[in-house]
């Protein structure tokens, strides 16, 4: 991805939460299980709404892709979508993080030299 | 199966498949059937129930309630430049006593409407968010 992407496209934080979510997940994220995820680990509770509309912002970004698994029972016969995160999203999640690591060092090294 | 489910889930699937197409209203209805599950085992039935439709109600209206807004917002613009010129056409053109109040309380609220919307047009900020 070129720089002038990495712009147009970028993630926003709910949008990198989602990312990092359905990284962890595997071959099992989908909407109800992301939730999940974020409500758990995160300690952040997103309405499935809000999920649903990062998702399609990430598939549109083609920094996700999804599929429709089959019909489960638990479900009482209705099918999952699932998501996987592209290659172009596992690139736009190591920008960030670049970006941020550079940040911190940077603001601890300020914080560390305002220390009296 | 489904006559053993809670009311107010079975309103909440029919909410989302009345609103959401087909493929779509699969997978959000299959979503809020495990959220139940979940949301029974750390609330009880009566609040898992509320969460479920509060969360159907959100997911199903959520993006074209959007569309809806900008629709109703638009249709609320020509309505109150109608009462714009109302207003005014009245103003230049009637003669005093020619409207009748009720006309002319209608005109001006419809035109306090029109000058309401347009200062508060989204910015491009909001828009760019939606």
């Amino acid at each position: 991805m070129n720089k002038e992407n990495a712009i147009k496209e970028r993630l926003g934080e709910f949008e990198e939460l989602i990312l990092l979510c359905v990284g962890g997940l595997g071959e099992s994220a989908y909407a109800a299980r992301i939730q999940q995820r974020l409500e758990e680990d995160v300690g952040r509770s997103a309405a499935l709404g809000a999920i649903y509309a990062a998702l399609d912002r990430l598939e549109r970004k083609t920094f996700v892709r999804s599929w429709l698994g089959s019909p489960t029972a638990e479900r009482g016969g209705r099918r999952k979508r699932f998501y996987a995160v592209t290659s172009g999203g596992v690139d736009a999640l190591e920008q960030l993080r670049t970006a941020r690591t550079l940040l911190w060092r940077r603001f601890e090294a300020e914080l560390a030299g305002a220390q009296p | 199966m489904s006559r053993q489910r809670p009311l107010w889930v079975r309103w909440a699937l029919y909410l989302v498949s009345r609103t959401c197409r087909a493929s779509r209203a699969e997978e959000i209805q299959g979503d809020l059937l495990e959220l139940h599950a979940r949301r029974s085992a750390q609330y009880g039935a009566f609040r898992a129930g509320a969460a479920v439709l509060w969360e159907a109600a959100l997911a199903a209206v959520g993006r074209p309630s959007r569309r809806l807004l900008r629709t109703a917002r638009r249709y609320a613009l020509a309505l109150g430049a109608l009462g714009l010129a109302l207003a005014y056409g009245a103003l230049i053109f009637g003669s005093p006593g020619a409207l009748s109040p009720a006309v002319v309380v209608l005109a001006s609220a419809l035109e306090l409407l029109f000058w309401l919307l347009l200062l508060t047009e989204p910015t491009p900020h909001v828009e760019a968010r939606s």
